[in-house]
């Protein structure tokens, strides 16, 4: 019964085509309900995903290929750790050791493919940059500029007083 | 900024111009100089709306972007978009990624690639206008919430000092306020409650989350309605009862808790009379817990009563039914609620709106006075739970009652493990817990672990939280086990005792009580 699964082709934003088998592709939720609607079509074979770049569409391949093989462990919430291999395991965690800019463009594309333990996973990380952080090591971190006028400042400040108390 | 890489870096932008994808490389922040008549200039990205309709374009593959439309906005945008920090790499990325990275349209790297500087002057640049959210702000609002749901209390707080939006976004239920309430409020017998309305505003949670912590902490006083029990709706709270040593043996042999069972449950009636609560049969979870590990304690101690209604967060009924899922086997009187019937004298309950003789003043609903058979007993003391479960015990010199129900007294062997642990003693200055060597010394504790309050916030601690639980929960039961963790005690009370032990069927209340009493006991008359 080793039958070869049949395959579909992913197409990314610059048009590059990367076959990926059924049970791979259909862990994005977007491609599963784009292969709903198109049921009756036997010739479904391309899925036009203009929004992921060749990039980050191979890492995304890679996790869901991986994740058949050994599905991530539920990420508890709030997170237990700043390191993603307290949380899940080895694979998992090496594969969100990437630069920022992917991190980004990986949770951007787990959102519009609908990959939820990818999301979970990209989302967990970059909660693991924040926790324990200042206000001002996370806006360093993320580019951020504080646009907050003094007085609003210390007004968020007023409102956070409570945790510093108790 | 105007060197001559700036020249190179233009250069090499003009050079890929016609490859509209290789403009958009990651040359992080390289300094470019877009001038308004060079093509170029399309590489230049705008305001996030309209980078988004520039996505919109390419991926419908229309038209690339009118350089005019683009030339427009250049110079506005090179002011509103301050970003000062170079990435690292950017000086060998100017010319390799400028044009060998095809990769296409991306909102960040875009807006990592775009040079605010570019026309500029020095002056200028040191004038902030408007913040480039950069890189978070390309992430839509539901994805940051879903990463703000993986923190804790601290860093969620953390995150609203940061800027504007994110403050915004941080304040919201779905950030991860209402799993940390929901979280924090399954581990109390006392809890606010949501409102019974189909849309909560949509920081609620944000708000109750510290509003509950500090109810909790500083409000030591009931309401009728936390006291009461409705007989007609079998809702509010039932008390658990059980007498301390000190009302002596007589009373202690016949008290059930005393004996390794449950404890004795009253309720107080709206009317003022108070009646003896029979649990249901069949509802009799606890007694096989009587002789139960540290383990069955801390869910009995947990889980019992959520009924109790905080007025200031409206009904209950949302996170009862959160809670009663998740603990299957909740003891919850409303699915089957108990007999209400006379006790063996009659009794009735009022609360003291005068401070009573031995203790100081209080709000009405600090003190409660009981009547048994006809005569007053010593007053009982309203004050929330030392469990740290946010339930009420009150408590006069000789009985204690638990708005939740009570943890089983300990077997012998239990009794002598917990006497080397801690004690609560009682000071000058209030009371403190002392560790209890086994020598019999004791040593002053450190309330780090004892403080379950600084574990609902912060998971920050060296120890794993669930070892930070349970030593949390082990001090947690023992405050109620051992009388002498209590703080009403004989000497406390000592008038009031006296007075009901002489006969005496009212006992006074007043600020001029004690006077009075003072004068009568050494002998100069009433």
């Amino acid at each position: 019964m080793d039958v070869e699964e049949s395959t579909i082709n992913l197409v990314s934003a610059e048009g590059d085509s990367s076959p990926v088998p059924l049970s791979v592709a259909k862990m994005s939720e977007l491609v599963r309900s784009m292969m709903d609607e198109e049921a009756e079509d036997d010739d479904v074979k391309e899925i036009p995903l203009p929004n992921v770049k060749s990039q980050v569409l191979h890492k995304v391949i890679e996790f869901c290929e991986h994740h058949l093989k050994e599905p991530m462990t539920e990420i508890e919430k709030p997170l237990k750790s700043n390191s993603m291999s307290d949380v899940v395991q080895k694979f998992y965690a090496d594969f969100v050791d990437i630069e920022q800019v992917l991190l980004f463009e990986l949770i951007l594309a787990a959102n519009y493919m609908d990959i939820k333990p990818l999301l979970d996973l990209t989302c967990a990380t970059v909660a693991s940059m924040i926790k324990g952080k200042t206000p001002e090591d996370i806006r360093t971190t993320f580019n951020i500029t504080n646009d907050f006028s003094p007085e609003e400042e210390a007004q968020v400040r007023e409102e956070n007083k409570w945790c510093e108390e108790a | 900024m105007q060197s001559t890489s700036d020249q190179g870096s233009s250069q090499g932008n003009s050079s890929c111009q016609n490859d509209q994808a290789s403009c958009f490389g990651p040359q992080f922040q390289s300094p470019r100089r877009v001038e308004d008549d060079e093509q170029s200039a399309t590489t230049c990205n705008c305001t996030s709306n309209e980078l988004a309709d520039q996505e919109e374009t390419m991926k419908k593959k229309i038209i690339p972007i009118k350089p005019t439309i683009v030339r427009k906005h250049s110079k506005n945008l090179a002011r509103k978009l301050l970003m000062r920090d170079k990435l690292p790499g950017s000086e060998e990325e100017d010319e390799v990624m400028s044009c060998a990275d095809s990769h296409s349209s991306s909102s960040m790297i875009d807006l990592i690639n775009f040079d605010p500087f570019s026309d500029v002057s020095d002056e200028e640049r040191d004038v902030p206008v408007v913040s480039p959210v950069l890189l978070c702000s390309s992430l839509p609002d539901e994805v940051i919430c879903r990463i703000t749901n993986f923190l804790n209390v601290r860093s969620l707080l953390k995150v609203r000092q940061c800027c504007r939006n994110w403050k915004k976004l941080a304040s919201r239920n779905e950030a991860g306020w209402e799993n940390l309430c929901r979280k924090l409020w399954a581990r109390k017998v006392h809890v606010p409650t949501i409102p019974e309305q189909k849309t909560l505003p949509n920081d609620w949670f944000f708000h109750a989350y510290p509003k509950s912590i500090r109810d909790a902490k500083e409000r030591q006083h009931l309401t009728i309605d936390e006291l009461c029990y409705d007989p007609d709706t079998h809702t509010g709270t039932v008390w658990s009862f059980r007498f301390k040593e000190s009302a002596g043996a007589d009373w202690t042999q016949t008290d059930p808790w005393h004996n390794g069972l449950p404890c004795r449950k009253m309720v107080c009636l709206k009317d003022g009379s108070v009646l003896q609560y029979i649990p249901a049969a069949g509802d009799v979870r606890r007694t096989s817990s009587s002789s139960s590990s540290s383990n069955t304690t801390a869910t009995s101690s947990l889980d019992s009563e959520p009924e109790l209604v905080s007025p200031n967060f409206g009904s209950l009924a949302g996170i009862q039914q959160q809670q009663q899922q998740q603990q299957p086997h909740n003891h919850h009187h409303n699915s089957r609620p108990g007999r209400l019937v006379q006790p063996p004298f009659s009794m009735s309950w009022r609360f003291l709106t005068r401070r009573p003789m031995d203790l100081p003043e209080r709000p009405t609903g600090s003190y409660m006075r009981f009547s048994v058979g006809g005569r007053e007993v010593p007053t009982y003391s309203i004050r929330r739970s030392p469990t740290q479960n946010w339930g009420f015990v009150m408590e006069s010199c000789w009985g204690l009652y638990s708005s939740f129900e009570m943890p089983p007294k300990r077997s012998p062997e239990q009794q002598q493990q917990a006497a080397h642990r801690r004690r609560l003693r009682r000071t000058e200055t209030g009371a403190r817990w002392v560790e209890v060597l086994e020598n019999g010394e004791e040593t002053l504790a450190s309330n780090h672990n004892y403080n379950r309050e600084n574990s609902d916030l912060s998971s920050s601690s060296s120890l794993p939280e669930h070892q930070q639980q349970s030593s949390a929960q082990q001090l947690d039961d023992s405050a109620l086990l051992d009388d002498a963790a209590l703080v009403i005690t004989n000497e406390i009370q000592w008038r009031e005792a006296f007075l009901y032990n002489l006969g005496s069927r009212a006992l006074p209340e007043g600020p001029g009580a004690v006077a009075q009493f003072d004068r009568a006991f050494r002998g100069e008359g009433f």
